[in-house]
């Protein structure tokens, strides 16, 4: 046996001594209180409408190849669809031609005709009602349909009633597969396209009818015919095309015929096969694809979601959080549909069961029902633990993903520290966490199965007892009629009524035990369909406003007016702020760390919304301002480089995917970036790391000023561009940074419209600024030139300006041997 | 595919199309292709694993066998209730198995009431041992925990790493169920633990290469492959064979004189080889490209969340969502890749066993017409046959079964057999006393890039040694040889004396403080960032290296002080602040060595000075590195080694550097003071 502790760090058999951590535990307990009961889940299924709603409603193409939104965004629409009655009303006429005259036929008939002839009426009806009275005749309309189609099919012998029924039907989906439009004297017509869920269903339906008719007629071909010689039925006879076959014309069949019918058999069945192969690869591909595409929509919303939220939720929240919840959370809405149909289908199918069986006897019909109502009650009980449970277990498997991702980005710091040992500890501890959570979540969801059954099984032994004994006794069965219109004749009990009713019987159990499992396993699915909602209700604290405009073109000043900002309530990080800033300027900030340089630049980019004051360019309100188009005009340049494991063309080009590497060089050259970039292996084309590695921390400064630069907006904000350079490059790209915002690299008016904020320490870059402001403590405290504030004395930029000299004069300050 | 089309203009084919995402999700795996003979050394290695748990194993293995039985027993009391109850005949032991004669023997003589009667209590007995009562499909049941799941080989990860199911319920099948999924959840936690130890020791260079994403999607999703392989190829193989003998031995005992369907039964394990031989590396590749694929969707995830505010100020909101999109519909897109392959598989094999299937029938119906069987012997004919061909068909599926998952076994064992930082040995390191030599050290770059050419110099203890060049010079990538975060090419580094090769990395870690050019805190508080290198240092010690730092005085102002936890995106702390606090962190460590890379960078001049002198105060017996560019800083160093294009050019004091005629140190401290830019 091989060694290693850690094979034995869970429990071999159930949960252990007390393995759940106080931390778990009080989530556990959190998850418990929570008290939502079954109209809660149901209405987070209901909430994954609109995200099943484009499979299902499909979009519009219309001739000239324009795919439109299935929403029409004129009300009311120019779209019309009332050539349908007309359709309709045509598609009658070949069933009168078909000798349909009213009470001449059997009764099944006239229904038809009835219902043929309500379809008729309501769908003239539909054109001229709106609103509500629409509404009550679509659905009646539907209803109607759908009765007289299952009816045709059941109860009608022949196929041209069904077609007929059919095609009436057909004709009244035109209205919501068909429209045209007649503008400027053309005729447009437009198709809805891409109902695929609907699509799905209908090829599951085909595949599952001709299965059903397949199995029909091979089922009475080979055991009457071919192993017992029995003559065919008229209908076989006809099919086959050998009607000398049929029951009535002979009485045996001989060895000749048997081999034929052997024959056809074998051809029957690999048509069969030929036919439904395509179908059975087609399928199971269509519906992975159709449910990848409903798990992408839920994926984007969240992303875009993420992408919104601000520095007061993604402080809060851990990356390998957002990683769960996207792969394991998000994919649960892919199973609703099925747990849907599949809870409905079983729901109709226990009604009927039940009828039938307490039409043998009432008291099996109650005990059929004591096993749904015992499976209510035990549902109400097992299901918020299922629910808290599940949640737990969610959020364990989250944390764990989240210290693969926090330890695997902290790396060299953990190398450095000879932490691999303490970390590895805290992965292994969240990982037992996370398998004991989802243990408990799964364990219940087996004993809840067991329970389930062995109370079922109960039931289904005493009916079984009882049904035994009246069948040895011959009891006389219920409601013989009713079984009549089954087609079966157990007027009292024997051992055929005994077998039916037990596979009957049964039946009704196994699907309230089915119902029971699917409502199980939803319980998991709605906690985490619940853990995608709660992201997608945050409301974003930067969005646009309703009537935001896009932000014209920057030609005047940038003010700030009393702007004051705290990321929380007690820890402001801007005072009082006023500053005004002219295009074709530099502006430099200067301070102190924390004075709070970067928030203040960042307020710029609406990163957040100031608390209070307000930010204005050219007269417009940051906040009236649409945040995309803002943040198209404005550029910048981080402090903390970010850059992405994409190729350099990439990262530079970032947000300017269609930039052309002579635009990249261009911005690269005032940079200085543009040497190394020539002398990396690959080029443009070479691929980062994590965090834009593989480059040294000044090759991604230069990087990521390049990247400002391609953008070519407006406003640039450069935050400490040169931190990492040594001074000669320093020098360099700041002489190349201020021809170019002077536009001497070309001639457009515009270049010399760009508002450029520095922050930095420099001397002599603040030296050249237009206007320095400096920060301290969140207010500005001097503002001006260089050379007025040099003038002022004691001022805290002219200490600054001095300290900085001495240093680099090689000489330390005075006074700083003062600081115990 | 890369983000960047600029240079892809004919589409590509399938193969070199997956070829170019296992080299996006990872540039160090690129040998994903296996044979027949790799994937067999991959199975018998996850196989291996049972070692750490054999008797759970056995137990698991005996409890499956197990239920080979319950086809012996199951059908037994309904035929008592239909002959016995309902038809009214008298009991006839002889028309029972021999191990049933106890009970039937025991019901002999009872009236049908009575009979029925303990034929309910068995019933009951058996429902709650082994959860079913009957052989029909009402009255079985099995065990399973099996929750919803996606369409994406990440998103059934949950269901495989606790994976357990019985063919029983009731006790025995609750127990079963319990054992087995503690069986699956040890083996996933010890792969996850083992790989993910082996990943974090991995030395800087190669995790430098390895994206964080892709590591994540193999600890996660990646080690769940084994349970299948685990419980597939040792469980369902075996049971098949065994089921299949026995059907065989029923058939030929009651049907000696239809020997050619036992031989066609036979030939369905030779044509279901044939049929599935061209799949295996079809799905292999398949699934080895959507895990590639899931791994590049992990990694833009969490890059995008890690960065997700300064996304938001570059204005790439759209942008994130755009790559997102584009990388989750190319992970879905080969997740349908592998489900077709499966589709086709099954397409194939089905037309291979309905062939069969049809010669079968030929052959059964042509004995019925032919007299020689009846119709009730088709029906137990077909039965068996068809029973017979599904049992033999588990053997080769099981192969085609567990190609899926290979792939996934594969990535993990890839990274667990990379070398790493664990498997260095040496002796310890107590405390470099005297000095860090380097001779004629040299580093290159994987891809040919010269960092450092020909490097001889010594740091002293009790000296501050200043590395100075322009950018790019290779200051960093000197300094992280002396933790062994990087290791030459050529040449040799000692530490007093003793190879740097001979001295266990855990050992020469600790005595190095090493302060990185960009900070990376911890979503702990402050207090604990700081003591992170020194967990058990005191507050008033925090409290001493803060002053130092300058972090004192903003971390005082703080509501929450010393205590205030820094969230995940730490900007609650502007970026000076937070080195600051990086800064204290190195100087709390009690290590022999510091090294300091850019620390004041981004301190005001003040704070510059303050720390400079703390360090002079440090050197003096310690062994401190500097990289800087300012002057300020580095001017009062002990000694000066400039470094240009990865080459010393010249090593000195400032003094004796300044003076050099012609010198470059010279130049570049001109640079430096330097009057304002002319345009």
């Amino acid at each position: 046996m091989i060694q290693d502790s850690r094979a034995r760090a869970l429990p071999i058999w159930g949960e252990g001594k007390s393995q759940i951590p106080e931390q778990e535990l009080l989530r556990q307990q959190a998850a418990e209180s929570d008290a939502r009961g079954i109209g809660d889940v149901l209405k987070i299924f209901i909430r994954t409408w609109p995200y099943l709603i484009p499979m299902v409603l499909g979009y519009w193409r219309t001739s000239s190849g324009v795919a439109g939104d299935t929403v029409s965004t004129q009300t009311p629409s120019p779209w019309n669809y009332n050539y349908v009655p007309f359709l309709v009303t045509a598609l009658t006429l070949p069933g009168l031609m078909a000798g349909w005259v009213p009470l001449s036929l059997s009764w099944q008939h006239d229904m038809l005709f009835w219902a043929v002839a309500a379809m008729v009426v309501l769908s003239w009806s539909l054109i001229f009602l709106r609103g509500r009275s629409f509404l009550t005749a679509l659905i009646l309309l539907v209803v109607v349909a759908a009765v007289a189609n299952l009816f045709a099919m059941l109860a009608v012998t022949g196929w041209r009633d069904n077609l007929h029924i059919g095609l009436v039907t057909f004709g009244c989906l035109c209205m919501w597969l068909f429209q045209y439009q007649v503008s400027d004297g053309r005729l447009q017509v437009r198709v809805r396209l891409g109902c695929h869920l609907v699509y799905y269903y209908i090829l599951v339906w085909v595949s599952t009818m001709m299965g059903v008719v397949a199995g029909l007629f091979t089922v009475d071909l080979l055991n009457q015919s071919i192993l017992q010689a029995q003559p065919l039925t008229p209908f076989l006879a006809n099919f086959v095309g050998q009607p000398e076959l049929a029951a009535g014309s002979i009485e045996l069949l001989d060895l000749v015929q048997r081999q034929d019918l052997q024959r056809t058999y074998i051809t029957f069945v690999v048509a069969i096969g030929f036919i439904t192969f395509p179908l059975a690869v087609a399928m199971p591909y269509y519906n992975v694809w159709i449910m990848q595409q409903i798990n992408q929509s839920l994926r984007l919303a969240l992303v875009e979601r993420w992408h919104q939220l601000s520095l007061r939720y993604h402080s809060k929240h851990r990356v390998g959080d957002s990683v769960y919840r996207i792969y394991q959370d998000s994919a649960q809405v892919t199973a609703v549909i099925s747990m849907l149909i599949s809870v409905s289908t079983q729901v109709v199918q226990y009604a009927i069961t039940i009828v039938f069986v307490a039409a043998l006897d009432p008291i099996l019909g109650m005990l059929g029902v004591t096993i749904a109502i015992l499976a209510i009650g035990y549902a109400s009980w097992f299901s918020p633990r299922v629910r808290s449970r599940s949640l737990v277990a969610r959020q364990a498997g989250a944390d764990l993903t989240s210290r693969i991702q926090e330890v695997l980005g902290a790396v060299q710091v953990i190398k450095a520290n000879g932490m691999e040992a303490r970390e590895q500890r805290r992965f292994e501890q969240d990982s037992v966490n996370a398998f004991n959570a989802a243990f408990r979540v799964r364990s219940l969801v087996a004993v809840v199965g067991i329970i389930m059954f062995t109370m079922a099984a109960a039931i289904l032994l005493g009916g079984e007892f009882l049904m035994a004994i009246w069948a040895s006794d011959n009891r006389e069965t219920f409601a013989a009629i009713l079984i009549g219109l089954v087609g079966l004749s157990f007027v009292r009990w024997n051992l055929a009524a005994f077998q039916w009713a037990q596979t009957e019987f049964f039946k009704s159990s196994n699907q309230v035990r089915g119902v029971m499992r699917q409502w199980t396993s939803a319980q998991d699915m709605a906690m985490g369909l619940d853990r995608v909602f709660e992201i997608l209700d945050i409301e974003p604290d930067v969005k646009n406003a309703p009537d935001a405009i896009p932000m014209p073109a920057f030609s005047r000043d940038v003010v700030f007016d009393h702007v004051g900002f705290a990321y929380e309530s007690d820890r402001a990080i801007l005072y009082d702020i006023n500053l005004v800033v002219h295009p074709g300027t530099i502006n430099a900030i200067v301070g102190p760390t924390g004075s709070g340089k970067s928030t203040l630049v960042g307020l710029l980019t609406r990163l957040y919304d100031p608390d209070s004051g307000s930010i204005s360019i050219d007269g417009n309100d940051l906040r009236q301002l649409d945040v995309e188009s803002l943040r198209w005009n404005v550029s910048i340049a981080l402090q903390e480089n970010v850059l992405f494991a994409m190729s350099v063309r990439d990262n530079i080009r970032y947000v300017v995917p269609e930039a052309d590497d002579a635009a990249i060089y261009r911005a690269a050259e005032i940079a200085c970036a543009d040497e190394y970039i020539r002398g990396l292996p690959d080029g443009l084309d070479t691929v980062l790391g994590d965090r834009g590695g593989k480059l040294s921390t000044g090759q991604r400064q230069r990087l990521s000023i390049a990247r400002a630069l391609v953008k070519d907006a407006p406003i640039l904000i450069l935050d400490e561009p040169t931190a990492a350079l040594d001074a000669n490059t320093e020098h360099q790209m700041l002489s190349r940074l201020s021809a170019w915002s002077r536009g001497e690299d070309r001639d457009n008016e515009a270049s010399n419209k760009r508002a450029i904020f520095l922050i930095t320490h420099r001397i002599s870059t603040i030296q050249r600024a237009d206007q320095i402001l400096y920060l301290d403590q969140g207010r500005i405290v001097e503002r001006g030139t260089h050379s007025e504030l040099m003038q002022i004395p004691d001022g805290l930029y002219r200490r600054f300006v001095e300290m900085e000299a001495m240093l680099q004069a090689g000489v330390r300050p005075v006074g700083a041997d003062d600081r115990e | 595919m890369s983000d960047s089309t600029s240079h892809q203009d004919q589409p590509l084919s399938l193969k070199a199309h997956e070829v170019a995402l296992d080299a996006q999700a990872s540039s160090l795996d690129s040998h994903t292709d296996l044979n027949f003979r790799e994937t067999v050394a991959i199975v018998w290695r996850a196989l291996k694993f049972i070692g750490y748990f054999p008797v759970r194993f056995a137990t698991k293995f005996f409890l499956m066998w197990l239920s080979l039985l319950s086809p012996l027993i199951l059908p037994w009391p309904i035929k008592i209730v239909i002959d016995n109850v309902v038809l009214r005949q008298p009991m006839d032991p002889s028309a029972f198995p021999g191990y049933f004669s106890p009970f039937v023997d025991f019901l002999d003589g009872m009236p049908p009431t009575e009979m029925m009667f303990w034929v309910l209590v068995l019933g009951v007995f058996m429902v709650v041992t082994i959860g079913a009562f009957g052989s029909t499909g009402g009255a079985m049941d099995q065990t399973d925990a099996m929750l919803a799941e996606g369409h994406d080989t990440a998103t059934k990860s949950e269901n495989e790493a606790n994976m357990a199911f019985s063919k029983f319920a009731g006790i025995i099948g609750f127990a079963e169920f319990r054992l087995q999924i503690r069986l699956t959840q040890s083996l996933n936690h010890l792969l996850r633990s083992q790989l993910f130890e082996r990943i974090q020791n991995l030395p800087v260079s190669l995790l430098n290469d390895q994206r964080i994403g892709d590591s994540l999607y193999r600890v996660m999703y990646d080690t769940t492959a084994i349970q299948n392989v685990f419980f597939q190829t040792i469980m369902s193989p075996v049971l098949a064979i065994a089921t299949a003998f026995v059907i065989l031995t029923v058939m030929s005992f009651n049907y000696g004189e239809a020997p050619e369907l036992i031989w066609l039964a036979a030939c369905i394990l030779p044509l279901q080889i044939i049929v599935m031989l061209p799949f295996p590396r079809l799905i292999r590749r398949r699934s080895q490209a959507s895990r590639a694929s899931g791994s590049i969707t992990t990694g833009n995830i969490e890059e995008g969340m890690s960065n997700v505010l300064a996304v938001q100020s570059l204005g790439g909101n759209k942008r994130e969502r755009e790559r997102f999109s584009k990388h989750s519909n190319e992970s879905f897109k080969r997740f349908r890749a592998e489900v077709l392959v499966g589709v086709f598989y099954g397409m194939a094999n089905g037309m291979a066993r309905g062939l069969l299937g049809l010669v079968a029938f030929y052959l059964i119906s042509q004995r019925v017409i032919e007299g020689v069987l009846t119709p009730g012997d088709y029906g137990v004919l077909l039965y068996y046959y068809a029973w017979l061909s599904g049992a033999l068909t588990a053997v080769p599926y099981v192969w085609i079964r567990i190609q899926g998952d290979i792939p996934g076994i594969r990535r993990v064992f890839f990274l667990m057999d990379l070398p790493s930082e664990i498997d260095r040995h040496g002796q310890a390191l107590d405390q470099v006393s005297e000095a860090i030599t380097l001779e004629h050290v040299e580093l290159t770059y994987p891809d040919g890039r010269q960092a450092l050419n020909d490097i001889s110099m010594s740091f002293n203890v009790g000296e501050i040694t200043a590395l100075v060049g322009p950018t790019g010079a290779g200051k960093t990538s000197l300094a992280y040889m002396i933790p062994g975060f990087q290791n030459p090419t050529k040449g040799t580094i000692k530490v007093d004396g003793v190879d740097i090769d001979d001295i266990a990395l855990s050992s020469l870690r600790r005595q190095v403080s090493y302060v990185f050019q960009e900070t990376q805190l911890f979503s702990d508080s402050i207090i604990d960032n700081i003591r992170y290198g020194n967990p058990d240092a005191s507050a008033e010690e925090v409290e001493r290296v803060a002053r130092i730092a300058g972090a004192h005085d903003f971390v005082s102002k703080l509501p929450d002080g010393y205590q205030t936890l820094l969230g995940t995106v730490t900007s609650k702390l502007s970026v000076g602040q937070k080195q600051r606090i990086a800064i204290a962190r190195g100087l709390l460590k009690p290590a022999s060595v510091l090294i300091l890379d850019e620390p004041t960078s981004a301190l005001d001049p003040e704070t510059e000075a303050y720390l400079v002198q703390a360090l002079h105060e440090a050197a003096k017996d310690k062994l401190v590195v500097i990289i800087a560019h300012r002057l300020s800083t580095i001017a009062n160093a002990d000694k000066i080694v400039f470094l240009e294009d990865g080459k010393i050019k010249e090593q000195g004091t400032h003094q004796e550097l300044l003076f050099r005629p012609g010198g470059q140190y010279r130049e570049f401290v001109a640079l430096q003071a330097a009057a304002p830019v002319e345009d």
